[in-house]
């Protein structure tokens, strides 16, 4: 498949779950907290297109408004490694095979070494579950993941004639890595956000499956996962949906991200003229 | 033994080859010369069917009575290896990094089932033995980052005739090496050629290399043979206009008087700079490499010095430490009387790859006014008007400097380069290696430019190259590197004339060259 079409689908399909959600900001059809025990288990019907669940709240509210959370989560969490990450890289590529590469590469090593969803879990676990936690335990994460790829892409743009020809200008390292290192490794830093991002949609989903994410009232597609568990035989749908609906987006992330590598690919984009 | 007949190819539609004939004997060298994009290279994927996709080949090439071009895959298998064998320009990548250098020639005769692994392995040694790497001295158990570039060379050589192939093709064969490991290689594959009668389609850029080579030779241009006959007859009588063009190129030398010597500029008094190796234990004390060792030297104002050496001579450090970009072990280098810095607007520098000088992300008006970083707060207000004059300087036109520098061809880059190094007004400027990446005719143009410049502006010039040509037409002085040392230095003519050093010797020697008598101009022409 080609690049651009990978890219179309991919995003078609992000979007299809993450633009209910940014709706959900100002609108939803039904008050998401509100519980009508009276009416749970409705089918769908025009008043609850996707019906109700164990409270009676609407299916479609909680679906709009839990895609609300997890992207939140996701995108704080990407800023949070964005932020660290790409800085520590350009930092180790600039001062590279010194003390002070060895100090950031060694610190991210130490950071991969630990199974991150346990980590994840032992953070919540200390400072109590909630939304915020969970963005931090996840954003800890991906900074060592920016700080390798940004150090990578760097250490080989540092060789090129270019930038020795800024030194020749006498502009020092810090100054290099912002004005020439940092816009040539924009696109690669791009799509590893992309993937990150559906990365830490999944985790918040795990994190709120075994309740140390979102807390209710909050919706999030991890917690009606787990809420749903108990009726996956007398009322699949309640299940089916969230899945479904972390399923297609983190899958649509994915392929966003690999069509903009596609795209974007400096090896692909040398061969034109 | 191949007989190739109105050879056209196509890539997408877009005609690459317009009909080449030609035909190679057994025992002959044949060399095919022409300048970047002129087809060469394609011209041999074609015979082999390696020709990427989208490409529709016609004509006929018979190879033993055979048409390579109208073979299957599963036939022309057969005959790559066996009866044609390549040899590729790049030694550091022709080579899997993960299988012994004797398992990747036994690998062609195991392939063509000539034989069983054992055997292969014996023929192998065997082979490696001819190509100059006898088993007693090179292991053919070792790997090929254990060996040097040549060795490389000559392991893909040996892999490429592990069959006896009737036909070898060699694409740049000696394009990636360093001079004298040029000619000890080239007088291997001529070598080959008389002993084992083979055929070889030798395809360059360098017309010494051919003119030392081969017996018959066709220039190629955009896709055509212009010309085609016995080497020496094609050299003498230059027929055709491209080939009158392209051998005045490679000779050329740039008009330009010595200027008065002025005042010294640049002194580098005893030098060093000490490269630290991976510590062979935690607490060893790391090891040290001496990169630059005490290297002394002197340039005046309006002065031209050539710094020559082979890879690993040195000649990058030097080049680093004199921009200031490399702290100095031991020694001094000094511009008009105070250290080097980087940063200083009187110096500037020229790089190698015109591909690489430039940041792709910024319009080459915002490149080429970096320098102005140097001078601080004494920066020109007219600062565009200074890039264009700069432009203008270089053959430019003013508009260029909102494009972009994949616009751009591989001289046009490099004289944007040398914009870029104009426009401080410095009086130093540094070219390291600033033409091998161009062809000959580009070559010839860029040297003019920088004579004229020259002289315009009373620049000295530091140029670092590996190439004797280049020394001979645009230096007073040159400086001879080896293992991080000066072994000679002197008036370019006069050391190029009578070297003293052995090293130097042998550099000259081994410099490949156009018999003087070919290319003077004879009474009739």
């Amino acid at each position: 498949m080609s690049g651009r079409r990978t890219l179309i689908l991919g995003a078609g399909l992000a979007a299809l779950f993450l633009v209910p959600a940014l709706v959900s900001l100002v609108w939803t059809p039904h008050d998401v907290a509100a519980i009508s025990v009276g009416d749970k288990f409705l089918p769908p019907s025009a008043a609850h297109p996707l019906g109700t669940d164990h409270l009676g709240r609407d299916l479609l509210s909680m679906l709009m408004a839990g895609g609300r959370t997890s992207l939140a989560v996701a995108l704080v969490a990407v800023g949070i490694g964005v932020a660290a990450g790409v800085p520590l890289g350009l930092l180790a590529a600039a001062a590279r095979g010194r003390l002070i590469d060895e100090i950031v590469m060694r610190g991210n090593d130490l950071v991969f070494a630990f199974p991150s969803l346990v980590i994840a879990i032992l953070i919540t676990a200390v400072w109590g579950p909630s939304a915020v936690n969970a963005i931090l335990a996840i954003g800890i994460f991906n900074i060592p993941v920016f700080a390798r790829m940004s150090r990578g892409a760097a250490l080989s743009l540092w060789t090129l004639d270019f930038i020795r020809a800024a030194q020749v200008c006498g502009k020092g390292r810090a100054r290099i890595s912002a004005e020439h290192i940092l816009p040539n490794i924009l696109n690669l830093l791009i799509v590893q956000a992309t993937i990150q991002f559906s990365l830490g949609i999944l985790a918040e989903a795990a994190l709120s499956y075994v309740g140390l994410g979102a807390q209710p009232p909050t919706p999030s597609w991890g917690r009606m996962l787990a809420e749903a568990q108990t009726l996956i035989y007398t009322q699949p749908m309640l299940a089916v949906l969230p899945g479904i609906a972390i399923v297609v987006t983190v899958l649509g992330l994915n392929l966003t991200g690999e069509g903009l590598r596609d795209l974007t690919d400096p090896r692909l984009r040398r061969v034109l003229p | 033994m191949i007989a190739v007949r109105g050879l056209r190819l196509a890539i997408s539609g877009q005609p690459i080859l317009h009909g080449l004939d030609f035909g190679i004997a057994a025992g002959e060298v044949f060399g095919l010369v022409g300048e970047s994009g002129s087809g060469k290279s394609l011209t041999a994927l074609a015979l082999l069917g390696l020709l990427p996709e989208g490409a529709q080949v016609s004509g006929r090439a018979l190879f033993e009575g055979r048409d390579l071009l109208a073979m299957t895959e599963a036939e022309l298998c057969a005959v790559r290896g066996a009866g044609i064998g390549l040899i590729s320009q790049e030694p550091m990548t022709a080579l899997n990094p993960v299988m012994t250098i004797g398992d990747q020639v036994a690998e062609t005769l195991i392939v063509h089932g000539a034989a069983r692994p054992r055997a292969a392995r014996r023929i192998a040694a065997e082979r490696l033995a001819r190509v100059g790497l006898p088993p007693g001295r090179i292991d053919p158990g070792r790997y090929p980052h254990e060996l040097s570039g040549g060795q490389r060379q000559r392991v893909a050589i040996a892999a490429a005739i592990a069959m006896r192939p009737r036909l070898l093709i060699a694409d740049e064969p000696t394009t990636a090496l360093d001079v004298t490991i040029q000619a000890q290689i080239l007088a291997l594959l001529g070598g080959l050629v008389r002993e084992e009668g083979m055929g070889l389609l030798l395809i360059t850029h360098d017309l010494a290399v051919v003119a030392g080579m081969a017996r018959r030779i066709a220039v190629m241009q955009a896709g055509r043979i212009v010309e085609e006959g016995a080497a020496e007859a094609v050299f003498r009588a230059r027929r055709h206009p491209y080939t009158r063009a392209l051998i005045a190129a490679s000779a050329h030398v740039p008009a330009r008087r010595p200027l008065p010597p002025g005042e010294v500029l640049l002194t580098v008094e005893g030098a060093a700079v000490d490269y630290r190796l991976p510590r062979r234990h935690p607490f060893a004390r790391a090891p040290r490499f001496r990169a630059l060792d005490r290297v002394s030297l002197r340039l005046r104002a309006g002065e031209s010095l050539g710094i020559v050496g082979e890879s690993g001579a040195g000649k990058s450090t030097l080049a680093r430490a004199i921009l200031g970009l490399e702290p100095l072990t031991a020694g001094a280098i000094r511009l008009a009387g105070r250290p080097v810095r980087a940063g200083d607007p009187r110096m500037q520098a020229v790089f190698q790859d015109p591909y690489g000088s430039f940041d792709p992300r910024l319009p080459v008006g915002r490149s080429l006014a970096e320098p102005f970083h140097a001078l601080g707060p004494s920066r020109p207000r007219d600062g565009s008007a200074r890039v264009a004059e700069a432009l203008a300087e270089v053959g430019l036109k003013p508009g260029d400097a909102t494009r972009f520098i994949h616009e751009f061809s591989g001289g046009q880059r490099q004289r944007l380069a040398i914009a870029r190094a104009l426009i401080a007004r410095p009086r130093l400027i540094l070219l390291d290696e600033p033409v091998s990446a161009l062809d000959v005719s580009v070559r010839a143009r860029i040297l003019d430019l920088l004579a004229g410049l020259q002289a315009r502006h009373s620049l000295s010039y530091l140029f670092i190259t590996h190439d004797l040509t280049v020394v001979r037409a645009i230096t007073d002085r040159v400086a001879v590197m080896q293992g991080g040392r000066i072994v000679e230095e002197g008036p370019t003519a006069e050391v190029l004339a009578r070297p003293r050093h052995d090293y130097t010797r042998s550099l000259v020697a081994s410099a490949p060259a156009i018999p003087g008598d070919w290319t003077a101009r004879s009474a009739h022409a």
